[in-house]
């Protein structure tokens, strides 16, 4: 038996313990220490039979004051949009059966002015000899500051999406001024060239290639970081997507570059899984276009593309929540690989393995499939072998979760 | 169009790209005769008050006074211009702008590209296809 499973018996039987011997200190204490109004009402004298003093406290009353409110205080205390539902439910009780707890949610105005947040949750506590309810308990928490973090948290939230939507709009109004005087640079380079060609000195070519090729990695840069601050501000709508179809469409996008490496590629049938469209066929473009361009010399790309099994003890790594399921899928490469020991540096960005002379990027492509599988709550992580190849496996959940 | 000398017009404000796309002209149909205006205003102005109506003409769109857009319109409007296919040059490819366009009355969509050579081939191909079926057939051929 579990250390967890041991404990909940103990509980359980201290309960009943203390429910057996129905000792009056242990009620009267534990009346004593909860913060609830707890209230026991008698439908056949009308009234209240018993009412703990934590009621003073709730409304800010003595009792004095609240038998000068009147027989019917409650009209003087609740909000008087909430007061129908309350009076509904004080009379649903009489339906009520044994054990079925009713709840009802109300605002309660304090002595002060200040109006309250309360919850009440009732009981049937005896019936007559017809069977009919006669008394019911009722046992109220004053949920006021949940209340109010949750107005503060709606709050924020929308003050979040506000942001994201601006910051949406100036990145892409920035990146498209930014690109702006790029193109210009480049082609007039290019005109330069053009217009000169026979006269001008190798070396002045050199010059002007170098201004079209530093270029020509801002535009691409400016290009990535566009495409990384979309993944983390646009709209989350996920639609439950074949997989099997967004890579189809990434690998016809890649045409041209497979071809020229001769590349294959081989797809197990990919699940229908709920995602976020747009960004999943980035994910899938990011990590086949690297499989491409990592690709060992004089060997042709081999990528596979399959779905697992989830070990146990990748099951523990993603949270073993057993509400939670996941679906595991790899994109294997016979590249070049990489030490495993920077397995996750390679997810940061502005991170690269290789200087410039020897491939071109930007550090972001990785960085983005990060954000994206974050974005659906799920993982990514990079296993490689200098000289074999690298697998990635994304672990997608089977659901949608808030 | 093919082989045949051509006019054509480029609506621009931005006196780079003006620059450009003339040499690019130059470049891939020497024999075309390539005018520009500087605005739609002008471009207009330049349009009732001449015989030799262009064959073609290029609009940009984020221009400022009369919004390319806006040009198009008035360009649509006019019995004696209508004919005349337009071809969107603009730095903007996305969606809302290219249906804009279509719905407008404009032939074609050109988004500038970010390299030279590839403008050059753009217009190459587009000074190959045959606009008065186009134009005939209320056609657009959208994103080039």
């Amino acid at each position: 038996m579990s250390k967890k499973q041991n404990i909940a018996l103990h509980v359980l039987a201290l309960e009943q313990e203390m429910a057996q011997e129905q000792s009056p200190e242990f009620n009267r204490k534990v009346l004593e220490l909860l913060p609830n109004v707890i209230c026991i009402h008698d439908f056949s004298k009308a009234d209240n039979i018993f009412v703990n003093r934590n009621i003073f406290q709730a409304a800010g009353y003595s009792a004095q004051e609240i038998a000068d409110l009147g027989p019917e205080p409650e009209k003087e205390l609740i909000h008087p949009e909430d007061l129908a539902e309350l009076e509904w439910n004080l009379e649903a009780i009489r339906d009520a059966r044994d054990g079925e707890v009713l709840e009802c949610a109300y605002r309660l105005r304090h002595k002060c002015g200040q109006w309250t947040n309360q919850l009440s949750r009732y009981l049937v506590f005896t019936r007559d000899n017809a069977g009919k309810v006669q008394q019911f308990l009722s046992v109220t928490t004053d949920v006021s500051e949940i209340c109010k973090a949750n107005e503060i948290l709606a709050s924020k939230n929308q003050e979040l999406e506000d942001n994201n939507a601006a910051l949406a709009s100036f990145s892409y109004m920035a990146s498209h001024d930014l690109q702006e005087p790029l193109r210009k640079i480049r082609t007039f380079s290019k005109l330069i060239m053009q217009t000169e060609n026979k006269g001008l000195q190798p070396v002045v070519k050199n010059y002007l290639n170098r201004i079209s090729d530093s270029t020509a990695r801002m535009q691409s840069l400016i290009d990535d970081l566009l495409s990384y601050s979309k993944t983390s501000s646009e709209e989350l709508v996920f639609e439950l997507t074949d997989l099997t179809a967004i890579v189809r469409e990434v690998t016809g996008n890649l045409q041209e570059s497979m071809d020229e490496k001769r590349a294959v590629v081989h797809m197990d049938k990919l699940p229908v899984l709920p995602v976020l469209v747009v960004q999943v066929r980035q994910l899938f473009e990011n990590l086949i276009a690297n499989a491409l361009k990592y690709s060992r010399p004089m060997t042709a790309p081999e990528i596979h593309i399959s779905t697992e099994d989830i070990s146990a003890r990748e099951s523990r790594a993603l949270g073993d929540n057993t509400n939670k399921r996941y679906v595991k899928i790899c994109v294997r490469d016979n590249g070049i690989g990489f030490e495993q020991e920077y397995a996750d540096k390679i997810f940061d960005l502005f991170t690269r393995l290789h200087g410039r002379e020897e491939y071109a990027g930007t550090g972001i492509g990785l960085a983005i499939c990060k954000k994206i599988m974050l974005n659906h709550k799920g993982m990514i992580k990079a296993v490689g072998q200098p000289g074999c190849g690298s697998v990635f496996y994304l672990y997608f959940p089977c659901v949608v979760s808030e | 169009m093919e082989g045949k000398e051509i006019r054509i017009l480029l609506i621009d404000d931005d006196e780079d790209d003006r620059e450009i796309f003339t040499a690019a002209m130059q470049e891939v149909a020497p024999a075309n005769t390539c005018e520009t205006a500087i605005s739609g205003k002008e471009g207009l102005r330049h349009l009732m008050a001449t015989n030799q109506l262009p064959d073609l003409i290029f609009l940009d769109l984020n221009m400022p006074l009369i919004h390319g857009f806006e040009c198009l319109k008035m360009l649509k409007e006019n019995d004696r211009l209508k004919e005349i296919p337009v071809v969107i040059y603009s730095t903007s490819n996305n969606q809302p702008d290219v249906q804009r366009a279509a719905a407008l009355g404009a032939s074609a969509y050109l988004s500038k590209p970010s390299q030279y050579t590839h403008l050059c081939e753009k217009l190459r191909n587009i000074l190959l296809l045959d606009f008065r079926q186009t134009i005939r057939q209320h056609q657009y051929l959208g994103l080039i």
